[in-house]
């Protein structure tokens, strides 16, 4: 089976234009509407944060777990995350229960989540900085640990303890 | 000596903002970019001739006249004089 | 897309605090598109009997543009109109961020506010519900205070707020509206305009959705956009350094204003430059709205503030104008003006004007009331920023806006006023660009450069500019032949640009034609306008302003800049020796716009012609 990939989010890029959002909600529904994205940049504008935020694709999701109707799948080509909204009730527990808000409820109440678009995103494809990644999973890990490992350097320089190059 | 300044990411080719050379002189300004060109690499010439839009990415200046003003890539330097090679940003 | 989609226009009465709405109407958008242009249309048909700007009749005008809210590339653009109180004439104010789209996502595409409340409120909009809701507890906060308090007595840290400091509250003429904390609505006193009307905020919610023609299109434009932004190094630079790599372009021109514009250069500008601004205080990059080219920064500067910005204009109205050359005091000065709601560039031009007058011993001890404006003197800048908001001491007189101080000064004060129509001249020295210097004599707001903004006078070829406008002297920046039928073009596409609600980034030189516009309008509205057509709109905005300048007494006369630019040619740099008399120009441009070359007046002709 291929590796999958996943949706990485580097919130450091992130610059709150909301195009993720855009392009998703264009790409579902046709239409510019924050409501219907599936991904959501949640801003703290004093301090200059902006976190896009989507649902994670967990391997254990806990949205499956509690759902009551079985509405919740697994795409076995992208490895996603689905709602089946024919089984779907409406109850949105899911929504309490997914601990990173990846759930979106629309305005008609109806429990949208994001599905990775088949297997090409629009929000990593279109995102100006590559804030918003698809990439095979474990390379994403890697490239966490190389900015560690460069905030450790900067750390170490800063302390005069004659750090690495 | 012609002195060259760099307004924008050219200037990361050169590693100053400011530079001066004892060039042959009167040479056109082709000539110059040629020479700077051979000290910098490839990469001078793509960026120097870079389109933006409908026009140019940079605008060269020979003491503070537009070359397209004068004679284009043909334009002349002669020595002492000031050229600018500098982005076309523009705004406010 | 029909207008009715388009959004409605909400009228509302603060004097009887009720309001009412009605769609747009077909006429409406194809005649002005919207935004800007529509907004003018409203002030003209609105503003006849109008005497004072900051009384109750004058009215204050929200539009956004066209595409706004919509999948176009940077469509984050608002713009607010009224009779100005620092002209006395045509008056707007044009801000990005996220303050548009809301606007348009809660089904408006216009807000008309008249009269006056009794007493201190905020107009809370929420798709179709709005209120006129109790803001004295808010009266006196200054806009961080007052965005963070309206969220939270909504229960709603989404919404979108645009509103005004202690300035605005004040009347300082130059007052400037602020959304999104640091994006301001800027020029022209519009804050005074809402001070007036008791209005402290405007505060909107929509959950309506923006339905875009042809998404497949759109998603070609939006990848068109990424490729530029890849390509194109000018868009590059935008993306990374923002407009402070401004400060390196311009004095590398001689362009640049030092010391109220005594001097166009400043030898070594390295502590000024875009370069120290991305290393030493900016974290990251900003965008607005569906923007791909983020050219804006969050900085902090240390033990102080921080925040988003920075731009150039505040960099240099805040810096060498005013003599100071340390980003600690300019970006001191940048905060202070966000949250009291001061326009960078008028505040910083009456405290360099106050410097240089006083340096001449024309401001008498009255005035000055213990003060010492010195060029250089940071900390006194700042103190007197607050001096402005507050009209305390030498405050009162420079919170008139430099132009206004002179005219009470008398005694030749007015030589230094460096304003057009009471507006103050933006950062740069128009000797050194000849074509912007008739763009600001021109603009119907006072100075300006982005009524105008002649990018092409350096970065196009001959060939190219002979090709679109007939003549090769089009890009040179010293010439003055041409220069007339430029301006009056680039004014059209820029109406027209405006009037979408687009980033001037994007329109700079991208979308800069109207075949170009044309084809960006078409797969995002479904509404199909010919270039030429859009061209009549452009013509048409810009004789609509100057018809409500007319209507204000506005002549020839007021189309002039200061007279040391054409006294003092510029003395050092690149740009030494050069000065400006547009005179020829405008005559070129009169006769260009069809009005009469001794008034400047639209003929009766030109203006049928348009249906104005």
């Amino acid at each position: 089976m291929d590796q999958p990939s996943v949706l990485l989010i580097d919130i450091e890029k992130c610059t709150g234009c909301r195009i993720c959002e855009n392009v998703c909600s264009l790409s579902h529904t046709g239409c510019i509407d924050p409501g219907e994205s599936r991904i959501t940049v949640v801003k703290d504008e004093e301090a200059g944060i902006d976190i896009p935020v989507v649902c994670m694709q967990c391997e254990r999701p806990l949205c499956m777990e509690v759902c009551p109707s079985g509405a919740l799948g697994r795409d076995p080509d992208t490895g996603g995350v689905t709602i089946d909204p024919y089984r779907c009730i409406g109850c949105r527990m899911c929504v309490m229960a997914c601990p990173v808000g990846g759930i979106t409820v629309t305005k008609e109440k109806q429990v949208k989540k994001c599905d990775l678009c088949g297997g090409d995103p629009y929000c990593a494809k279109f995102c100006p900085t590559g804030a918003i990644v698809y990439q095979k999973a474990a390379k994403g890990s890697a490239g966490q640990k190389r900015k560690g490992a460069i905030k450790m350097i900067h750390l170490m320089h800063a302390q005069g303890s004659g750090g690495l190059p | 000596m012609v002195t060259v300044h760099f307004v924008g990411p050219i200037k990361s080719h050169v590693g100053k903002p400011t530079a001066a050379w004892d060039f042959d002189t009167p040479m056109r300004v082709e000539e110059l970019i040629d020479r700077l060109t051979g000290l910098y690499g490839q990469a001078f010439a793509k960026e120097v001739y870079a389109k933006s839009g409908e026009g140019f990415a940079y605008q060269i200046l020979i003491n503070g006249r537009n070359i397209f003003v004068l004679d284009g890539y043909r334009s002349e330097i002669t020595d002492g004089d000031h050229v600018l090679i500098s982005i076309t940003m523009m705004g406010g | 897309m029909t207008p009715e989609a388009a959004g409605s226009v909400l009228f509302v009465d603060l004097s009887e605090e009720s309001w009412s709405r009605r769609p747009l109407r077909a006429d409406e958008v194809k005649g002005y598109v919207g935004g800007r242009g529509l907004n003018a249309k409203f002030l003209y048909d609105l503003s006849e009997s109008v005497q004072d700007p900051l009384s109750p009749e004058n009215p204050l005008i929200f539009g956004v543009g066209l595409l706004t809210g919509s999948a176009a590339p940077s469509a984050c653009r608002y713009t607010v109109t009224a009779l100005s109180p620092l002209t006395g004439g045509f008056g707007d104010g044009n801000s990005g961020g996220f303050f548009g789209p809301e606007m348009r996502f809660a089904g408006y595409a216009h807000i008309i506010v008249s009269g006056r409340a009794r007493r201190p409120v905020y107009l809370h909009i929420e798709d179709d519900a709005v209120a006129i809701r109790d803001a004295s507890g808010l009266w006196g906060k200054d806009t961080w205070e007052t965005d963070g308090a309206i969220k939270r007595a909504l229960g709603d840290p989404e919404v979108q707020i645009s509103c005004i400091g202690p300035a605005g509250e004040n009347g300082v003429k130059f007052s400037c509206i602020i959304n999104n904390l640091t994006r301001a609505i800027g020029r022209c006193g519009m804050g005074a305009v809402m001070g007036s009307k008791n209005l402290k905020a405007v505060a909107v919610r929509g959950s309506g959705s923006v339905r875009i023609a042809h998404p497949d299109k759109a998603f070609e434009i939006l990848k068109e956009m990424r490729g530029m932004m890849a390509e194109d190094i000018s868009f590059k630079m935008f993306g990374t350094y923002g407009t402070p790599a401004l400060v390196d372009v311009y004095n590398s021109r001689g362009a640049i204003p030092v010391k109220n514009f005594q001097k166009a250069w400043i030898e070594d500008a390295r502590p000024l430059s875009g370069d120290l601004f991305i290393e030493k205080y900016s974290k990251k990059t900003k965008g607005c709205f569906n923007c791909m080219i983020h050219c804006s920064h969050f900085y902090e500067l240390e033990g102080s503030h921080k925040e988003e910005g920075l731009e150039y204009e505040s960099i240099v109205s805040l810096g060498p104008r005013i003599g100071v050359e340390d980003y600690p005091t300019i970006l001191k000065g940048n905060a202070l003006c966000n949250r009291y709601g001061l326009d960078t560039i008028s505040a910083g031009d009456a405290i360099g004007f106050a410097m240089e007058v006083h340096e001449k011993g024309l401001i008498p001890e009255k005035y000055l009331e213990g003060e010492n404006p010195s060029f250089g003197d940071g900390a006194g800048a700042l103190g007197l920023l607050e001096k402005i908001t507050y009209k305390k001491g030498l405050g009162r007189l420079l919170a008139e806006g430099a132009h206004g101080a002179a005219g009470i000064l008398g005694g030749g004060a007015g030589y230094y006023a460096m304003h057009v129509k009471g507006q103050a001249i933006i950062s740069a020295d128009p000797r050194a660009l000849r074509g912007w210097g008739l763009g600001f004599a021109v603009s119907s707001r006072g100075a300006d450069h982005l009524r105008a903004y002649p990018v092409v006078e350096y970065c196009f070829t001959p060939e190219k500019a002979e090709e679109i406008w007939g003549f090769r002297e089009a890009v040179d920046r010293s010439a003055y032949q041409g220069k007339g039928k430029l301006v009056k073009w680039c004014e059209d596409v820029r109406a027209l640009a405006d009037s979408l609600g687009l980033c001037k980034f994007v329109t700079r030189t991208a979308y800069l034609l109207p075949e170009q516009l044309s084809r960006l309008i078409e797969p995002v509205t479904g509404i199909a306008f010919d270039a030429k057509e859009l061209m009549r709109v452009g013509e048409r905005i810009n004789n609509t302003e100057k018809m409500v300048n007319v209507r204000r007494g506005f002549g020839r006369a007021h189309d002039a800049l200061p007279e040391r630019f054409t006294r003092e040619p510029i003395p050092e740099g690149p740009s030494a020796g050069m000065n400006i008399d547009i005179s020829q120009m405008l005559d070129e441009y009169y006769r260009e716009r069809g009005w009469d070359v001794n008034t400047g007046r639209p003929s009766p002709e030109k203006l049928a012609e348009l249906g104005i």
